[in-house]
């Protein structure tokens, strides 16, 4: 399902990076970055609830705006619970919705939020996700002492918070229309290759998304994949060359384009995370397409929604990936 | 069908894992560990003049000490990341999968967070160990009583 929208614009964007994207090639564009990853607390889930907190901030005070002239605040993260999101968005806004997409919770947020402004039910709305790396790896994976090996298609949760206030106010950049994605099974069972796992979402929604609008991908200066990683966006670029007969020349993904693959070898195949798609979109694509170098950017967050309990059940990773187009105004 | 289909055009792009040269640096990994204890079981042996089995268990004691403490330092994961499962396998191992699970815990308290969660990755060898024990204890019982 594909929604069309006329007055919801992006008014303004706050990121803030921990201490391993700030060596990536996009520390520029990000308003804030720590150096440790406790962010001045004493455990890693109050560190994310802190960057919640700074980076609502960072937004109030860019934009203007005062914490109760918010309608809504929408975000969403990857800690049970969506704690980080719940406790650090405390005292901000007129209204909360919490949600829930993995990794396409930044998409997913822009979409609902799009809608209630479309429909003329809120003003503005402050969308935000976060998540950091030692939270997750406690979370999903192992103790974050514990040396365990990976392969090379394993991605790397980034650690930050983004946010965006979006508004029916005109500014530069608009949201042009936004496709609704599908729970997805391949029967993919691989914790250490989220690529491969999420990469049937791509094809799904993006196939939807071009038939729905009758695009072309080519109307896009960039198509932006959440966090594929690199193997991944290869799956989707050859299914599509394969399946379609279509290339996608201008298909990247925003966990390699948030670090340097070649040096940050810890990362191996990318970033991945509710909030990798995020420090991309709301910093380095937002600023281009507000200097009006990109046009158009298609932004297909996509999510594992991944629970290593149903896992031990022997039970599929199934995904989901929803797209937002942005256009320079 | 459709699953087919694209599981073979994702194999096209998965990169290969070099087995080999992991398995080739954990068999000189685990093998000097090996020698190491080896050698402080030597070094007991001679120097304090403990018998076999007790420059054993202090060998031992040696290992899970500084696995423990090279883990609260934060380089044993970084060590594993360089000689792979050769140092996972030896009872350093053992030692630093309850060292990390000690330490992930520790925010949530003595109870709920260490206690309860300090076996979490080695509670299974635990719990096989000893069933395995009690299996071949029970084997070499039966075969003391009814063939030697």
């Amino acid at each position: 399902m594909t929604y069309f929208f006329n007055q919801v614009y992006i008014e303004e964007t706050a990121t803030i990076c921990g201490p391993y994207e700030k060596k990536g090639p996009l520390r520029r564009y990000f308003d804030k970055t720590y150096d440790d990853l406790y962010c001045g607390k004493t455990s890693f889930e109050k560190a994310e609830i802190q960057l919640v907190k700074d980076v609502i901030v960072m937004l109030l005070k860019k934009s203007g705006y005062k914490k109760e002239e918010i309608d809504v605040v929408m975000g969403g993260d990857l800690s049970n619970q969506i704690t980080a999101t719940t406790y650090g968005s405390l005292g901000v806004g007129n209204g909360f919705v919490g949600i829930y997409a993995a990794c396409s919770t930044s998409s997913l947020g822009l979409l609902l939020s799009a809608c209630l402004i479309q429909g003329g039910f809120v003003q503005n709305s402050l969308c935000m996700v976060s998540s950091h790396n030692l939270s997750s790896e406690r979370q999903f994976r192992y103790p974050i002492e514990y040396g365990s090996l990976r392969p090379h298609t394993s991605t790397f949760t980034a650690t930050g918070a983004g946010a965006c206030l979006l508004s029916s106010e005109k500014s530069d950049v608009r949201i042009d229309c936004a496709t609704l994605g599908r729970v997805m099974d391949y029967e993919q069972t691989d914790p250490n290759d989220m690529g491969r796992v999420m990469a049937p979402g791509v094809i799904d929604t993006l196939k939807r998304h071009l038939e729905d609008t009758g695009r072309n991908a080519s109307y896009y200066d960039l198509i932006v994949t959440g966090d594929l990683g690199k193997y991944g966006v290869e799956i989707v670029r050859d299914y599509f060359q394969k399946e379609y007969q279509l290339s996608l020349p201008n298909l990247q993904d925003c966990g390699v384009l948030l670090y340097d693959l070649e040096k940050q070898k810890e990362i191996h195949a990318g970033g991945s995370g509710p909030v990798c798609s995020a420090l991309v979109v709301y910093s380095y694509l937002y600023s281009l397409l507000r200097e009006k170098k990109y046009k158009r950017v298609l932004l297909l967050a996509t999510g594992a929604l991944f629970s290593p309990m149903m896992l031990y059940q022997k039970q599929n990773i199934p995904c989901v990936c929803h797209a937002v187009s942005l256009e320079a105004v | 069908m459709k699953n087919t289909k694209y599981n073979h055009i994702a194999d096209l792009h998965k990169p290969k894992e070099n087995r080999l040269i992991h398995i080739f640096i954990s068999f000189l990994s685990g093998g000097f560990l090996g020698l190491v204890g080896e050698g402080l079981v030597e070094f007991f042996v001679s120097y304090f003049s403990l018998s076999r089995t007790d420059a054993s268990t202090f060998m031992i004691l040696v290992f899970i000490f500084m696995a423990s403490l090279l883990t609260g330092l934060g380089v044993f994961d970084k060590l594993v990341s360089i000689f792979r499962c050769g140092l996972l396998i030896p009872i350093t191992g053992f030692a630093h999968s309850m060292a990390s699970c000690a330490l992930d815990y520790r925010n949530e308290g003595p109870i709920y967070g260490i206690g309860s969660n300090m076996f979490k990755l080695a509670g299974s060898v635990i719990v096989y160990g000893i069933v395995s024990a009690w299996f071949f204890g029970t084997i070499r019982y039966l075969i003391e009583v009814f063939f030697l």
